[in-house]
Protein backbone atom coordinates (compact mmCIF):
# COMPACT_ATOMS: atom_id res chain seq x y z
CA UNK A 1 0.00 0.00 0.00
CA UNK A 2 2.72 2.27 0.78
CA UNK A 3 4.55 1.79 -2.40
CA UNK A 4 1.49 2.16 -4.38
CA UNK A 5 1.24 5.84 -2.63
CA UNK A 6 4.70 6.74 -3.07
CA UNK A 7 4.24 5.10 -6.89
CA UNK A 8 1.44 7.68 -7.27
CA UNK A 9 3.29 10.71 -5.56
CA UNK A 10 5.73 10.23 -8.11
CA UNK A 11 3.16 10.13 -10.99
CA UNK A 12 1.29 12.99 -10.11
CA UNK A 13 4.93 14.83 -9.92
CA UNK A 14 5.43 13.95 -13.60
CA UNK A 15 1.67 15.51 -14.70
CA UNK A 16 3.15 18.86 -13.24
CA UNK A 17 6.20 18.98 -14.22
CA UNK A 18 5.98 17.57 -17.77
CA UNK A 19 3.60 19.94 -19.17
CA UNK A 20 6.09 23.07 -17.47
CA UNK A 21 8.59 21.69 -19.13
CA UNK A 22 6.46 21.50 -22.51
CA UNK A 23 6.22 24.74 -21.84
CA UNK A 24 9.67 26.23 -21.00
CA UNK A 25 11.19 24.62 -24.04
CA UNK A 26 8.50 26.37 -26.26
CA UNK A 27 9.03 29.67 -25.46
CA UNK A 28 13.22 29.21 -24.80
CA UNK A 29 13.39 27.90 -28.70
CA UNK A 30 12.10 31.10 -29.77
CA UNK A 31 15.41 33.23 -27.76
CA UNK A 32 18.42 33.80 -30.49
CA UNK A 33 20.70 31.71 -30.74
CA UNK A 34 24.89 31.71 -30.90
CA UNK A 35 24.63 35.06 -28.19
CA UNK A 36 28.12 33.24 -26.60
CA UNK A 37 29.95 32.96 -29.91
CA UNK A 38 29.35 37.07 -30.07
CA UNK A 39 30.92 37.15 -26.45
CA UNK A 40 27.34 37.76 -24.92
CA UNK A 41 27.17 35.27 -21.36
CA UNK A 42 23.73 34.60 -20.31
CA UNK A 43 23.66 35.60 -16.73
CA UNK A 44 21.17 32.69 -15.80
CA UNK A 45 18.99 30.19 -17.11
CA UNK A 46 16.06 31.51 -18.48
CA UNK A 47 13.12 32.64 -15.84
CA UNK A 48 9.90 31.20 -17.22
CA UNK A 49 6.94 32.06 -15.50
CA UNK A 50 4.21 30.53 -15.86
CA UNK A 51 1.15 32.68 -13.67
CA UNK A 52 1.49 36.02 -11.85
CA UNK A 53 3.48 34.88 -8.98
CA UNK A 54 6.07 33.83 -11.10
CA UNK A 55 5.67 37.04 -13.40
CA UNK A 56 6.11 39.04 -10.29
CA UNK A 57 8.99 38.01 -9.69
CA UNK A 58 10.48 39.45 -12.65
CA UNK A 59 8.53 42.21 -13.50
CA UNK A 60 6.72 42.73 -9.78
CA UNK A 61 3.89 44.95 -9.35
CA UNK A 62 3.28 45.48 -12.90
CA UNK A 63 2.12 41.72 -13.30
CA UNK A 64 -1.12 42.15 -12.70
CA UNK A 65 -1.33 44.26 -15.77
CA UNK A 66 -0.24 41.96 -18.04
CA UNK A 67 -2.10 39.30 -16.91
CA UNK A 68 -4.75 41.79 -17.59
CA UNK A 69 -3.93 42.44 -20.74
CA UNK A 70 -3.83 38.34 -21.71
CA UNK A 71 -0.27 37.66 -21.41
CA UNK A 72 -0.04 33.72 -19.92
CA UNK A 73 3.85 32.61 -19.85
CA UNK A 74 6.99 35.17 -20.32
CA UNK A 75 10.23 34.29 -21.02
CA UNK A 76 13.23 36.44 -19.54
CA UNK A 77 16.42 36.17 -20.62
CA UNK A 78 19.43 38.63 -19.62
CA UNK A 79 22.94 38.54 -21.18
CA UNK A 80 26.50 40.64 -20.24
CA UNK A 81 29.29 41.93 -22.29
CA UNK A 82 31.67 44.54 -20.22
CA UNK A 83 29.12 45.57 -18.23
CA UNK A 84 26.81 46.20 -20.95
CA UNK A 85 23.36 44.55 -20.46
CA UNK A 86 20.92 42.99 -22.93
CA UNK A 87 17.62 41.97 -21.56
CA UNK A 88 15.01 39.94 -23.68
CA UNK A 89 11.55 39.54 -22.57
CA UNK A 90 9.10 37.42 -24.30
CA UNK A 91 5.60 37.51 -23.59
CA UNK A 92 3.09 34.92 -25.05
CA UNK A 93 -0.44 35.90 -24.62
CA UNK A 94 -4.05 33.98 -25.47
CA UNK A 95 -4.17 35.69 -29.10
CA UNK A 96 -2.62 38.34 -31.82
CA UNK A 97 -5.06 40.47 -30.94
CA UNK A 98 -3.90 40.57 -26.94
CA UNK A 99 -0.16 40.92 -27.95
CA UNK A 100 -0.98 43.90 -29.89
CA UNK A 101 -2.87 45.38 -26.77
CA UNK A 102 0.23 44.76 -24.77
CA UNK A 103 2.38 46.44 -27.19
CA UNK A 104 -0.39 49.80 -27.42
CA UNK A 105 -0.26 49.86 -23.80
CA UNK A 106 2.99 50.62 -23.55
CA UNK A 107 2.92 53.36 -26.19
CA UNK A 108 5.66 56.30 -25.83
CA UNK A 109 5.77 59.55 -27.22
CA UNK A 110 9.49 59.28 -27.52
CA UNK A 111 9.35 56.28 -29.29
CA UNK A 112 9.91 55.88 -33.27
CA UNK A 113 8.34 52.86 -35.68
CA UNK A 114 10.42 50.62 -37.23
CA UNK A 115 10.50 49.02 -40.97
CA UNK A 116 10.51 45.30 -41.35
CA UNK A 117 10.35 44.02 -37.61
CA UNK A 118 7.25 41.83 -36.51
CA UNK A 119 3.16 42.62 -37.47
CA UNK A 120 4.04 47.01 -36.05
CA UNK A 121 7.47 47.55 -34.02
CA UNK A 122 9.41 50.63 -32.32
CA UNK A 123 12.12 51.84 -30.97
CA UNK A 124 13.40 54.05 -28.36
CA UNK A 125 16.09 55.65 -26.99
CA UNK A 126 15.21 56.18 -23.14
CA UNK A 127 16.33 58.26 -20.31
CA UNK A 128 19.16 56.92 -18.11
CA UNK A 129 21.07 55.45 -21.11
CA UNK A 130 19.72 52.79 -22.63
CA UNK A 131 17.93 51.56 -26.11
CA UNK A 132 14.45 49.78 -26.52
CA UNK A 133 12.89 48.51 -29.09
CA UNK A 134 9.66 46.33 -28.83
CA UNK A 135 7.19 44.46 -31.45
CA UNK A 136 4.41 42.67 -31.80
CA UNK A 137 4.38 39.23 -33.93
CA UNK A 138 1.43 36.41 -33.87
CA UNK A 139 0.39 36.09 -30.48
CA UNK A 140 3.53 37.39 -28.83
CA UNK A 141 5.22 40.78 -27.39
CA UNK A 142 8.98 40.69 -27.28
CA UNK A 143 10.46 43.68 -25.54
CA UNK A 144 14.78 44.15 -25.69
CA UNK A 145 16.77 46.57 -23.26
CA UNK A 146 20.39 47.29 -24.23
CA UNK A 147 21.96 49.43 -21.23
CA UNK A 148 24.44 51.21 -23.66
CA UNK A 149 23.75 54.14 -26.33
CA UNK A 150 25.95 53.54 -28.86
CA UNK A 151 25.82 52.33 -32.77
CA UNK A 152 27.06 49.27 -32.16
CA UNK A 153 24.43 48.98 -29.36
CA UNK A 154 21.58 49.83 -32.00
CA UNK A 155 22.92 46.99 -34.40
CA UNK A 156 23.19 44.67 -30.98
CA UNK A 157 19.57 45.10 -30.28
CA UNK A 158 17.73 45.25 -34.00
CA UNK A 159 20.21 42.22 -34.59
CA UNK A 160 18.43 40.10 -31.91
CA UNK A 161 14.75 41.24 -32.42
CA UNK A 162 15.41 40.25 -35.82
CA UNK A 163 16.39 36.36 -34.93
CA UNK A 164 13.41 36.22 -32.31
CA UNK A 165 10.98 37.54 -34.71
CA UNK A 166 12.50 34.92 -37.33
CA UNK A 167 11.73 32.33 -34.72
CA UNK A 168 8.27 33.20 -33.86
CA UNK A 169 7.82 32.85 -38.12
CA UNK A 170 9.65 29.59 -37.86
CA UNK A 171 7.98 27.83 -34.68
CA UNK A 172 4.70 29.69 -34.18
CA UNK A 173 3.05 29.95 -37.96
CA UNK A 174 -0.63 31.01 -37.93
CA UNK B 1 27.42 50.51 -16.64
CA UNK B 2 27.36 52.97 -13.98
CA UNK B 3 30.21 52.87 -11.69
CA UNK B 4 30.03 55.42 -8.26
CA UNK B 5 32.83 57.94 -8.13
CA UNK B 6 33.39 58.40 -4.49
CA UNK B 7 33.69 62.24 -3.83
CA UNK B 8 36.01 63.55 -2.32
CA UNK B 9 36.55 62.95 1.41
CA UNK B 10 38.73 66.25 2.53
CA UNK B 11 35.43 68.42 3.87
CA UNK B 12 35.08 66.70 6.94
CA UNK B 13 32.27 68.99 9.11
CA UNK B 14 32.09 71.79 6.71
CA UNK B 15 29.49 74.29 7.76
CA UNK B 16 26.73 75.24 6.33
CA UNK B 17 28.28 78.37 4.72
CA UNK B 18 31.36 76.48 3.04
CA UNK B 19 28.78 73.81 1.75
CA UNK B 20 26.58 76.75 -0.16
CA UNK B 21 30.17 78.78 -1.40
CA UNK B 22 30.73 75.02 -2.62
CA UNK B 23 27.85 74.88 -4.72
CA UNK B 24 28.37 75.40 -8.61
CA UNK B 25 27.02 79.16 -8.37
CA UNK B 26 27.45 79.62 -4.53
CA UNK B 27 23.18 80.31 -4.10
CA UNK B 28 20.98 77.94 -2.82
CA UNK B 29 17.29 79.15 -3.14
CA UNK B 30 15.35 78.10 -0.30
CA UNK B 31 11.05 78.36 -0.29
CA UNK B 32 8.38 77.03 1.41
CA UNK B 33 5.75 74.65 -1.03
CA UNK B 34 3.23 77.24 -0.87
CA UNK B 35 0.54 74.96 0.00
CA UNK B 36 2.09 74.19 2.91
CA UNK B 37 3.55 77.37 3.95
CA UNK B 38 2.91 77.84 7.47
CA UNK B 39 5.95 79.91 8.01
CA UNK B 40 9.59 79.29 8.40
CA UNK B 41 10.38 77.56 11.60
CA UNK B 42 7.01 79.10 13.30
CA UNK B 43 6.41 78.05 16.87
CA UNK B 44 4.75 74.45 16.73
CA UNK B 45 6.20 73.25 13.43
CA UNK B 46 8.69 71.06 15.31
CA UNK B 47 5.36 68.92 16.16
CA UNK B 48 5.05 68.17 12.47
CA UNK B 49 6.66 65.46 10.17
CA UNK B 50 9.47 67.29 8.18
CA UNK B 51 9.84 66.11 4.61
CA UNK B 52 12.75 68.09 2.58
CA UNK B 53 13.41 67.83 -1.12
CA UNK B 54 15.99 69.54 -2.54
CA UNK B 55 16.61 69.95 -6.69
CA UNK B 56 19.34 70.47 -8.82
CA UNK B 57 19.14 71.03 -12.32
CA UNK B 58 22.50 69.41 -13.30
CA UNK B 59 21.89 66.07 -10.75
CA UNK B 60 21.95 64.29 -14.37
CA UNK B 61 24.98 64.41 -16.20
CA UNK B 62 24.35 64.60 -20.20
CA UNK B 63 25.33 60.74 -20.80
CA UNK B 64 22.09 60.46 -18.03
CA UNK B 65 24.22 58.77 -15.28
CA UNK B 66 23.78 60.80 -12.19
CA UNK B 67 26.30 63.46 -11.01
CA UNK B 68 28.28 61.80 -7.96
CA UNK B 69 29.35 65.32 -7.01
CA UNK B 70 26.18 67.47 -7.22
CA UNK B 71 24.13 63.79 -5.60
CA UNK B 72 26.25 64.37 -2.60
CA UNK B 73 25.88 68.34 -2.35
CA UNK B 74 22.00 67.78 -2.62
CA UNK B 75 22.23 64.92 -0.06
CA UNK B 76 23.84 66.94 2.49
CA UNK B 77 21.66 69.66 1.64
CA UNK B 78 18.83 67.75 2.63
CA UNK B 79 20.23 66.53 6.09
CA UNK B 80 21.74 70.18 6.84
CA UNK B 81 17.64 71.43 6.07
CA UNK B 82 15.80 68.18 7.62
CA UNK B 83 17.84 68.63 10.77
CA UNK B 84 17.96 72.27 11.03
CA UNK B 85 22.04 72.10 12.00
CA UNK B 86 24.83 74.15 11.13
CA UNK B 87 27.31 71.42 9.92
CA UNK B 88 27.15 67.81 8.98
CA UNK B 89 28.34 66.36 11.79
CA UNK B 90 25.45 67.89 13.91
CA UNK B 91 23.43 66.98 11.22
CA UNK B 92 24.08 63.25 11.15
CA UNK B 93 24.61 62.79 15.13
CA UNK B 94 20.54 64.16 14.81
CA UNK B 95 19.69 61.31 13.05
CA UNK B 96 21.91 58.39 14.78
CA UNK B 97 22.28 60.38 18.69
CA UNK B 98 23.67 57.45 20.06
CA UNK B 99 26.11 56.44 17.54
CA UNK B 100 28.64 53.41 18.86
CA UNK B 101 31.83 52.97 17.39
CA UNK B 102 31.02 49.38 16.57
CA UNK B 103 27.47 50.17 14.91
CA UNK B 104 26.52 49.21 11.88
CA UNK B 105 24.77 51.68 9.33
CA UNK B 106 22.65 49.35 6.56
CA UNK B 107 21.44 51.19 3.54
CA UNK B 108 18.49 49.49 1.75
CA UNK B 109 18.56 50.50 -1.54
CA UNK B 110 15.75 49.28 -4.34
CA UNK B 111 17.42 47.34 -7.00
CA UNK B 112 14.54 45.86 -9.00
CA UNK B 113 14.68 47.74 -11.75
CA UNK B 114 17.86 48.62 -12.85
CA UNK B 115 17.02 50.87 -15.35
CA UNK B 116 15.66 53.07 -12.47
CA UNK B 117 17.03 51.83 -9.10
CA UNK B 118 18.66 53.65 -6.03
CA UNK B 119 21.55 55.33 -7.91
CA UNK B 120 24.99 54.18 -6.69
CA UNK B 121 26.26 57.37 -6.79
CA UNK B 122 23.42 58.51 -4.55
CA UNK B 123 23.95 55.27 -2.01
CA UNK B 124 27.69 55.93 -2.06
CA UNK B 125 27.06 59.61 -1.97
CA UNK B 126 24.93 59.09 1.95
CA UNK B 127 27.85 56.62 2.57
CA UNK B 128 30.28 59.05 2.32
CA UNK B 129 28.49 62.08 3.67
CA UNK B 130 28.41 59.63 6.91
CA UNK B 131 32.21 58.41 6.62
CA UNK B 132 33.24 61.86 6.24
CA UNK B 133 31.03 63.67 8.85
CA UNK B 134 31.37 61.00 11.56
CA UNK B 135 34.55 59.59 10.83
CA UNK B 136 33.35 56.19 10.70
CA UNK B 137 34.68 53.17 8.90
CA UNK B 138 33.87 52.46 5.84
CA UNK B 139 33.50 49.10 6.83
CA UNK B 140 30.70 49.29 9.04
CA UNK B 141 28.29 50.84 6.17
CA UNK B 142 26.55 48.22 4.11
CA UNK B 143 24.28 48.69 1.35
CA UNK B 144 22.21 46.29 0.57
CA UNK B 145 19.42 44.57 -1.32
CA UNK B 146 17.47 41.48 -1.54
CA UNK B 147 20.54 39.83 -4.41
CA UNK B 148 23.65 40.78 -5.23
CA UNK B 149 22.82 40.18 -8.92
CA UNK B 150 20.55 42.77 -8.62
CA UNK B 151 22.81 45.08 -6.88
CA UNK B 152 25.36 44.28 -9.72
CA UNK B 153 23.45 44.66 -12.99
CA UNK B 154 22.06 48.30 -11.47
CA UNK B 155 25.72 49.12 -11.05
CA UNK B 156 27.13 48.27 -7.14
CA UNK B 157 30.58 46.67 -7.05
CA UNK B 158 29.69 43.83 -4.55
CA UNK B 159 32.11 43.95 -1.45
CA UNK B 160 31.77 41.29 1.07
CA UNK B 161 35.64 42.07 2.40
CA UNK B 162 36.27 43.74 5.88
CA UNK B 163 37.91 46.80 4.07
CA UNK B 164 35.88 49.76 2.39
CA UNK B 165 32.18 49.69 2.05
CA UNK B 166 30.31 46.70 2.36
CA UNK B 167 27.58 45.69 -0.39
CA UNK B 168 25.85 42.57 -1.30
CA UNK B 169 22.21 40.78 -1.33
CA UNK B 170 19.94 38.93 1.01
CA UNK B 171 21.08 36.08 -1.46
CA UNK B 172 22.77 35.60 -4.69
CA UNK B 173 20.06 35.41 -6.83
CA UNK B 174 16.79 33.85 -7.30
CA UNK B 175 16.20 30.39 -8.37
CA UNK B 176 13.26 29.26 -10.37
CA UNK B 177 13.31 25.76 -9.63
CA UNK B 178 14.26 26.34 -5.70
CA UNK B 179 11.27 29.00 -5.84
CA UNK B 180 8.22 26.85 -7.51
CA UNK B 181 9.01 23.76 -5.22
CA UNK B 182 9.43 25.59 -1.94
CA UNK B 183 7.67 28.91 -2.59
CA UNK B 184 10.90 30.77 -0.95
CA UNK B 185 13.61 31.80 -2.62
CA UNK B 186 16.70 30.03 -2.70
CA UNK B 187 18.92 31.05 0.18
CA UNK B 188 21.83 28.76 -0.18
CA UNK B 189 24.09 30.97 -1.55
CA UNK B 190 23.60 34.01 0.91
CA UNK B 191 23.13 35.87 4.19
CA UNK B 192 19.56 34.66 3.82
CA UNK B 193 16.42 35.33 6.02
CA UNK B 194 16.05 35.47 9.80
CA UNK B 195 13.87 32.27 10.33
CA UNK B 196 14.15 32.88 14.17
CA UNK B 197 12.33 35.66 14.44
CA UNK B 198 9.06 35.34 11.71
CA UNK B 199 6.98 38.93 11.56
CA UNK B 200 3.51 38.66 11.44
CA UNK B 201 2.15 40.97 7.68
CA UNK B 202 -1.15 40.54 8.41
CA UNK B 203 -4.48 37.83 6.99
CA UNK B 204 -2.78 35.22 9.33
CA UNK B 205 0.70 35.22 6.89
CA UNK B 206 3.81 35.67 8.27
CA UNK B 207 7.46 37.27 6.73
CA UNK B 208 11.16 36.88 7.47
CA UNK B 209 13.27 39.62 7.85
CA UNK B 210 16.49 40.19 5.59
CA UNK B 211 18.91 38.75 7.92
CA UNK B 212 21.66 41.42 6.99
CA UNK B 213 18.77 43.58 9.00
CA UNK B 214 18.01 42.09 12.08
CA UNK B 215 22.00 40.21 12.59
CA UNK B 216 24.07 43.20 10.88
CA UNK B 217 22.33 46.34 11.12
CA UNK B 218 22.62 48.31 14.05
CA UNK B 219 20.23 50.94 12.23
CA UNK B 220 18.63 51.45 8.91
CA UNK B 221 18.55 54.17 5.94
CA UNK B 222 16.14 53.35 3.65
CA UNK B 223 16.79 54.55 0.09
CA UNK B 224 14.00 54.38 -2.31
CA UNK B 225 13.31 55.26 -5.63
CA UNK B 226 10.65 57.91 -7.08
CA UNK B 227 7.84 54.99 -8.68
CA UNK B 228 4.82 54.19 -9.23
CA UNK B 229 3.29 50.71 -9.22
CA UNK B 230 0.36 48.80 -10.25
CA UNK B 231 -0.51 47.16 -7.06
CA UNK B 232 -0.09 49.31 -4.31
CA UNK B 233 -0.18 52.65 -6.10
CA UNK B 234 3.45 53.86 -5.19
CA UNK B 235 6.50 52.36 -4.31
CA UNK B 236 8.21 54.31 -1.82
CA UNK B 237 9.79 54.24 1.46
CA UNK B 238 7.15 52.19 2.59
CA UNK B 239 6.85 49.44 0.05
CA UNK B 240 10.73 49.22 -0.40
CA UNK B 241 10.73 46.44 1.98
CA UNK B 242 9.38 43.97 -0.18
CA UNK B 243 13.29 43.32 -1.02
CA UNK B 244 13.59 42.84 2.84
CA UNK B 245 11.28 39.96 3.22
CA UNK B 246 11.35 36.55 2.00
CA UNK B 247 8.18 36.22 0.63
CA UNK B 248 7.23 39.29 -1.41
CA UNK B 249 4.87 37.79 -3.83
CA UNK B 250 1.95 36.52 -0.85
CA UNK B 251 2.24 40.40 0.27
CA UNK B 252 0.59 41.82 -3.40
CA UNK B 253 -3.05 41.06 -2.74
CA UNK B 254 -5.52 44.17 -1.53
CA UNK B 255 -3.32 46.14 -3.15
CA UNK B 256 -0.17 45.37 -0.97
CA UNK B 257 -2.59 46.00 2.12
CA UNK B 258 -2.43 45.26 5.78
CA UNK B 259 0.74 43.91 4.51
CA UNK B 260 3.51 47.02 3.75
CA UNK B 261 1.83 48.91 6.83
CA UNK B 262 3.08 45.72 9.11
CA UNK B 263 6.03 45.27 7.64
CA UNK B 264 6.79 47.99 8.42
CA UNK B 265 5.22 48.04 11.57
CA UNK B 266 8.07 45.20 12.67
CA UNK B 267 10.29 46.07 15.44
CA UNK B 268 13.45 45.18 13.27
CA UNK B 269 12.14 48.11 10.78
CA UNK B 270 10.57 50.41 13.34
CA UNK B 271 13.05 50.75 15.86
CA UNK B 272 15.88 50.73 13.39
CA UNK B 273 15.23 52.72 10.56
CA UNK B 274 16.52 56.55 11.51
CA UNK B 275 16.44 57.92 7.89
CA UNK B 276 14.73 58.23 4.59
CA UNK B 277 16.76 59.46 1.54
CA UNK B 278 14.58 58.95 -1.64
CA UNK B 279 16.25 58.67 -5.11
CA UNK B 280 14.19 61.48 -7.20
CA UNK B 281 16.61 62.38 -9.91
CA UNK B 282 14.11 60.56 -12.12
CA UNK B 283 11.08 59.23 -11.42
CA UNK B 284 8.26 56.72 -13.32
CA UNK B 285 4.72 58.09 -13.03
CA UNK B 286 3.41 54.93 -15.49
CA UNK B 287 3.93 51.33 -15.46
CA UNK B 288 6.12 50.98 -12.60
CA UNK B 289 7.84 49.51 -10.58
CA UNK B 290 9.88 48.68 -13.55
CA UNK B 291 10.60 50.27 -17.31
CA UNK B 292 12.67 52.95 -17.73
CA UNK B 293 13.15 56.51 -16.10
CA UNK B 294 9.96 59.06 -17.49
CA UNK B 295 10.84 62.03 -16.19
CA UNK B 296 14.10 64.08 -14.80
CA UNK B 297 12.94 65.13 -11.11
CA UNK B 298 16.87 66.04 -10.23
CA UNK B 299 15.81 65.44 -6.59
CA UNK B 300 16.37 63.98 -3.53
CA UNK B 301 13.45 64.08 -0.87
CA UNK B 302 14.78 63.23 2.75
CA UNK B 303 12.65 62.59 5.90
CA UNK B 304 12.91 60.61 9.00
CA UNK B 305 8.64 59.88 8.69
CA UNK B 306 8.51 57.52 6.11
CA UNK B 307 4.66 57.74 5.53
CA UNK B 308 5.17 61.49 5.39
CA UNK B 309 7.85 60.86 2.67
CA UNK B 310 5.62 58.61 0.93
CA UNK B 311 2.80 60.92 1.16
CA UNK B 312 4.55 63.72 -0.46
CA UNK B 313 6.45 61.63 -2.85
CA UNK B 314 2.64 60.49 -4.05
CA UNK B 315 2.08 64.26 -4.59
CA UNK B 316 4.77 64.16 -7.26
CA UNK B 317 3.41 61.16 -9.27
CA UNK B 318 0.00 62.24 -9.18
CA UNK B 319 0.94 65.71 -10.80
CA UNK B 320 3.06 63.78 -13.06
CA UNK B 321 -0.05 61.65 -13.53
CA UNK B 322 -2.72 64.46 -14.17
CA UNK B 323 -0.20 66.15 -16.18
CA UNK B 324 -0.57 63.30 -18.82
CA UNK B 325 -4.29 62.45 -18.08
CA UNK B 326 -3.63 59.58 -15.60
CA UNK B 327 -5.93 58.44 -12.85
CA UNK B 328 -4.35 60.07 -9.53
CA UNK B 329 -2.61 57.11 -7.66
CA UNK B 330 -3.97 57.60 -4.30
CA UNK B 331 -6.46 55.68 -4.04
CA UNK B 332 -4.69 52.60 -4.93
CA UNK B 333 -2.05 53.47 -1.82
CA UNK B 334 -4.02 52.16 0.30
CA UNK B 335 -0.65 51.10 2.40
CA UNK B 336 0.09 54.65 3.28
CA UNK B 337 -3.34 55.33 5.74
CA UNK B 338 -2.70 51.82 6.63
CA UNK B 339 0.51 52.80 7.98
CA UNK B 340 -0.40 55.99 9.36
CA UNK B 341 -3.04 54.18 11.28
CA UNK B 342 -0.36 51.87 12.81
CA UNK B 343 1.37 55.04 13.87
CA UNK B 344 4.26 54.80 11.68
CA UNK B 345 3.98 58.91 10.78
CA UNK B 346 1.60 60.81 9.09
CA UNK B 347 -0.03 61.43 5.83
CA UNK B 348 -2.08 64.22 6.75
CA UNK B 349 -1.07 67.20 4.69
CA UNK B 350 -1.69 69.40 7.61
CA UNK B 351 0.72 67.42 9.69
CA UNK B 352 3.39 67.93 7.25
CA UNK B 353 6.18 70.31 6.78
CA UNK B 354 7.41 70.41 3.06
CA UNK B 355 10.85 72.78 2.52
CA UNK B 356 11.88 72.60 -1.00
CA UNK B 357 15.65 73.91 -1.85
CA UNK B 358 16.69 74.51 -5.32
CA UNK B 359 20.60 74.82 -5.50
CA UNK B 360 21.49 76.25 -8.26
Amino acid sequence: MKCLKIACVIFLGFLVVLPLSANQSQLERILPRGMEDQGWKAEDEPFIAIDEDSLSMIINGAAPRYMELGVRKAVFVNYEKKLVYLMLEIYETDSAKNAKMVFKEFESDISMPLDNLGTESRFTSEMGGSYMTEYFQDRFYVRLSITQKSEEAKKIILRCAKAISENIALYYKQ
Amino acid sequence: MTSHKKTTRDKQNFTRRQFIKSTAAGAAAIYWIPSLALGADAPGNDMKSRVVSVRHARMINPNERINAGIARQSIDEALLLLTKKKNMKEAWLQIFPNLKEQDTIGLKVNCVNRKCPTHPEIAYGIADSMIDSLAMDPNNIIIWDRTSSELKKSGYTINESDKGIRCFGTVDRFSLGRWLINRKQDESDGIGYDRSRPIDVGNGKTSHLSKILTRMCTYLVNVPVLKDHGKAGITLSLKNHYGTIDNPMDCHPNHCDPFTAKINAASQIKDKTRLIICDAAYGIYKGGPLGSPQWKHNSILASTDPVALDYTGMQIINAKRKQNDLDLVTDMAVHVKSAQTLGLGTCNPGNIQVKESILI
